[in-house]
C-alpha cells in the first residue's frame, strides 16, 4: 500500500522531470553557495605609529584609528589614490605594517598584500586637501604572505613574495608616493623551492625565513648569499628570533630551535598539533600555542616544557602575548582568554564572535592590542562593534568607532 | 543544520578529503589524485549507475504502453493505478532513474568542499584542511598539495578549456543516453535539455575550482564509455552526435529498446479482458462486460513473476 502510494506520488512528479532536475541542481548550487571555500582573509597584527593605531579591520583594507576613542581617521586603500590600476584592489593583508620616516620626517607606512604588491603611504596625508593623497605600489613576484622586515641602518625592506625574498630601498618607495614614475631600487635576494609564509627576520646583517619547501634559511642581507639552511622535513611557516634562538615551526607537530649563527639544532619540542604562532616570551620562557588549542610554556635554553594548558577553544593561530602577568591568547573560534603564568587556570575568557588569527601585540599598560577578523553585533545589541584591545588583567574589551 | 552538516562531514567530506590528500601526497600531484579519485568514485557507484542506465532504457521502452493505458482510461486515478501496475509487473522502479543522480549530487557537493579545502592556496584554507585530516602523519607530509596540473591550477577556476570540455562531454553523454522522442513534446523537451544541461555545467565550471571541473569532465568520459559498452558497443552515428540527425547516436540502443518494447508489450496482455471491462465501466458502465470472451486459464502469478525477474535482473536476460 505504502509502496503503491509512493510510486503514485513519484509518478506524478516524473512528468515534471525537468522541474525536478532543475530543483536538484538549484539545491546543489545553494548548498555550494552556503558552503563557500576558504579564501584568503589575512592576519596582519595591529601596529602603532606616533599618531595612529593601524589595524586591518577587514579583508583587504587597513584603518588608522586615532584619539582615546579610537575614531577611524582613514582607510587604506579607499582613501588613497594608487596610480597603477591593477594595484588598486587589495585582497588580503597578512603582513604587519612597518613604519619609517621620510626625508621630511613624515611617517611612511609599508604593507604587502596577497595580490603581490608592496605599498607605501603617509598616514598624515589623509584628509589633507580636497583630493585623495597618493600612495606608491611595487609589483613583486607573488602573494605577500610572510611579511616585511626592516633594516634601518641600510634603509632596506626585506619582503617575502611568492617563493622569493626581495630587498627594497625604503626611501625610493617613499619618494614614489609623490612621483609614481620614480624608480625604486629593489632586487631579488633569494629564491626558495616553495612559497614563503613566514615573516622574514632581520638581525645583524642576516635575513632568516622559512619556506614551504621545508627549509629554514639564513641569507646575507646585502648579497643574498645563503649562509646556511636547515632542512626540517616539513613546510616551515613560523620563524621567530627570541633571546638569541631561532624558534621555527610549521606543518608538523614539533617546534625546532636553531642557533642563528650556524643553523644547528638546539632542541626540538613535540607538540600535540601544528604550531603556526610566533613565539612570544623572554630570555627564559617561550609561549607557543598549537592547532589543538594547547598553550605551552617552554624553557628557551633547553626546550623542556614547563607547563602545557588546554585553553579549550580549538585552533590557535594568533601569537600569544605576555602582559601584566597574564598570557593572553586569541582563538580561531573567536575567544580571548587570559591564562596565569603558572599555566594552572584561566583568569578570564571572553567570546567576541569573530576569529582572532592576527598576532596579539602589547599596548600601553595592561592593554593588549587585537585585530579580529571583522565587526560583530554582540548579543542584546543592535550596533556593530569592532574590538581593538583587551585588558590583560580583567578581560575588559575596548572598541573602535566608525569602523563598522 | 549543524548536526546534518557534521554528519555530512563525517560520512562523506572527511573520508573524501583524506582519501584525496592521500592520493595527492602519494602521487605528488593533486591532478593525478583527482583522476584516481574519479575512477574510485565511479567504481564504487557503478552498480547504481548501471541500474540507472537500465531503468532509463526500460522506462523509455515503456512509454508506448503507458500512453496506451492513458488513452484507455479516462479517469486519471485509474490510469495511474494501471500504470503503477505495469511498473510493478515489469519489476521497474521509476525512482531508479534518479538514483544515480541522487547519489551523484551529495558526492559533487562533498567534492566541492574537498577541493576547495585541499587545493586552496591561502593559509586559512590549510588551517581548515588540517582540522579535517585524520591523525596520520603521512597525510600532512605532502601539504600543501601540488595543485598545478597540465595548464590548470586545480584550486582556481579555469576560464576556457575546462568549461568547454565539461560542456562538450555532458552534451555527448546526454546524446548517447537519450532515446529518440516518441512525440513532439518530448522531442522539444529533449532538445532543450540537450542544450541547457551542457551550458549549465559549463557555466558552473567557470566559477568552481578546476579540480571539480576535471572530476566532472573525467566522470562524463567514463560515463560515455559505460554507455557505449552497456548497449553492446557497435557503430556510432556521428551525424546524430553533432545534431544533424534525429536518429540515436548508438544504433544498437534502438535494438535494445525494441527488445524491451516487445517484452513489455507482453506484460498484462493476458488480463486484457479485465482491462476492457474496467475501461467500459470507466466509460459509463455500458454493459460491455457481458460481451467479454472467456479467459484462458493462466498459471496464477507465474507470468508476472517471469516478467518481474526479467526486468529486475537488468540486462542479464535481455542481452544477446
Amino acid at each position: 500500500m505504502l509502496f503503491d502510494r509512493a510510486q503514485a506520488m513519484f509518478h506524478v512528479k516524473q512528468r515534471r522531470a525537468p522541474a525536478l532536475l532543475a530543483g536538484i541542481f538549484l539545491l546543489g548550487l545553494l548548498l555550494m553557495g552556503c558552503t563557500r571555500g576558504t579564501g584568503p582573509h589575512g592576519w596582519a597584527a595591529p601596529f602603532e605609529t606616533d599618531d595612529f593605531l593601524v589595524v586591518a579591520t577587514g579583508k583587504g583594507h587597513i584603518d588608522g584609528l586615532e584619539g582615546s576613542d579610537l575614531d577611524k581617521a582613514w582607510r587604506f586603500p579607499n582613501d588613497w589614490e594608487i596610480s597603477e590600476k591593477a594595484a588598486r584592489k587589495l585582497t588580503a593583508i597578512y603582513t604587519t605594517p612597518v613604519s619609517t620616516t621620510d626625508a621630511q620626517g613624515r611617517d611612511v607606512v609599508f604593507i604587502g598584500d596577497y595580490n603581490g604588491y608592496l605599498y607605501a603611504f603617509r598616514p598624515g596625508d589623509a584628509g589633507e586637501g580636497t583630493t585623495k593623497p597618493k600612495a606608491a605600489s611595487l609589483k613583486l613576484n607573488g602573494p605577500v604572505i610572510g611579511g616585511i622586515a626592516f633594516d634601518s641602518s641600510t634603509d632596506t625592506l626585506y619582503v617575502s613574495s611568492g617563493s622569493r625574498i626581495f630587498s627594497v630601498r625604503a626611501a625610493d618607495m617613499a619618494n614614489r608616493i609623490s612621483n609614481s614614475d620614480d624608480t625604486v631600487k629593489y632586487a631579488q635576494l633569494f629564491e626558495t623551492g616553495g612559497a614563503i609564509w613566514s615573516a622574514p627576520v632581520y638581525a645583524s646583517g642576516k635575513v632568516y625565513f622559512g619556506s614551504l619547501d621545508g627549509n629554514v634559511y639564513a641569507v646575507d642581507g646585502v648579497t643574498g648569499n645563503e649562509l646556511w639552511h636547515y632542512d626540517s622535513g616539513h613546510p616551515v611557516v613560523s620563524v621567530t628570533l627570541l633571546g638569541g634562538v631561532l624558534i621555527t615551526s610549521g606543518f608538523e607537530n614539533q617546534v625546532v630551535a636553531l642557533d642563528p649563527a650556524s643553523g644547528t639544532e638546539k632542541w626540538t619540542l613535540e607538540t600535540a598539533n601544528w604550531v603556526w604562532t610566533h613565539a612570544a616570551g623572554d630570555a627564559n620562557d617561550v609561549y607557543l600555542a598549537d592547532f589543538d588549542g594547547n598553550l605551552y610554556d617552554v624553557n628557551l635554553a633547553t626546550g623542556s616544557v614547563r607547563w602545557q594548558f588546554d585553553v579549550g577553544h580549538g585552533t590557535i593561530r594568533a601569537g600569544p602575548i605576555l602582559a601584566s602577568g597574564t598570557i593572553v591568547v586569541g582563538t580561531d573560534s573567536g575567544w580571548l582568554i587570559g591564562v596565569d603564568t603558572a599555566g594552572s587556570s584561566k583568569r578570564w575568557e571572553k567570546e567576541i564572535g569573530t576569529s582572532v588569527q592576527a598576532d596579539l601585540v602589547a599596548g600601553a599598560g595592561s592593554s593588549v592590542l587585537i585585530a579580529p577578523n571583522g565587526c560583530v553585533t554582540p548579543e542584546g545589541q543592535t550596533e556593530k562593534l569592532y574590538y581593538t584591545s583587551v585588558d590583560a588583567r580583567t578581560g575588559e574589551l575596548e572598541t573602535a568607532s566608525g569602523v563598522c | 543544520m549543524g548536526l546534518i552538516g557534521e554528519f555530512f562531514n563525517l560520512i562523506l567530506i572527511d573520508p573524501l578529503t583524506n582519501l584525496f590528500v592521500f592520493l595527492g601526497t602519494t602521487t605528488g600531484s593533486a591532478g593525478i589524485g583527482v583522476i584516481l579519485l574519479t575512477i574510485f568514485i565511479r567504481t564504487i557507484t557503478y552498480p547504481l549507475q548501471r541500474k540507472q542506465m537500465h531503468m532509463m532504457r526500460v522506462m523509455s521502452a515503456m512509454q508506448p504502453r503507458l500512453q496506451e493505458i492513458k488513452k484507455k482510461y479516462k479517469d486519471p486515478r485509474r490510469a495511474q493505478q494501471e500504470q503503477m501496475k505495469l511498473y510493478k509487473e515489469a519489476g521497474v522502479n521509476p525512482f531508479g532513474c534518479f538514483s544515480g543522480m541522487l547519489v551523484q549530487m551529495p558526492i559533487l557537493i562533498a567534492l566541492y568542499q574537498t577541493f576547495t579545502k585541499a587545493l586552496g592556496e591561502s593559509p586559512e584554507s590549510v588551517i581548515k584542511l588540517s582540522g579535517r585530516l585524520y591523525p596520520v602523519e603521512y597525510l600532512s607530509s605532502g601539504l600543501p598539495l601540488n595543485a598545478e596540473f597540465l595548464w590548470l591550477h586545480l584550486g582556481r577556476p579555469d576560464p576556457f578549456a575546462l568549461p568547454v570540455l565539461v560542456a562538450m562531454s555532458t552534451f555527448v553523454l546526454q546524446k548517447m543516453s537519450m532515446m529518440p522522442a516518441t512525440d513532439e513534446k518530448q522531442r522539444a523537451q529533449n532538445s532543450m535539455m540537450n542544450l541547457l544541461m551542457p551550458l549549465f555545467f559549463g557555466w558552473i565550471t567557470l566559477t568552481l575550482p578546476s579540480g571539480l571541473g576535471l572530476y566532472y569532465a573525467l566522470s562524463n568520459i567514463i560515463g560515455i564509455i559505460m554507455q557505449y559498452v552497456y548497449v553492446g558497443r557497435g557503430p556510432v552515428n556521428w551525424r546524430a552526435l553533432v545534431g544533424l540527425s534525429d536518429e540515436p547516436v548508438l544504433p544498437r540502443a534502438m535494438e535494445m529498446r525494441q527488445r524491451h518494447i516487445d517484452d513489455i508489450s507482453k506484460i498484462g496482455r493476458s488480463e486484457d479482458g479485465d482491462e476492457e471491462e474496467e475501461a467500459g465501466e470507466d466509460d459509463g458502465g455500458s454493459g460491455n462486460g457481458a460481451k467479454r470472451k472467456p479467459r484462458a486459464p493462466q498459471p496464477s502469478g507465474s507470468r508476472r513473476e517471469v516478467n518481474r525477474r526479467r526486468y529486475a535482473g537488468g540486462r542479464r536476460r535481455g542481452r544477446r
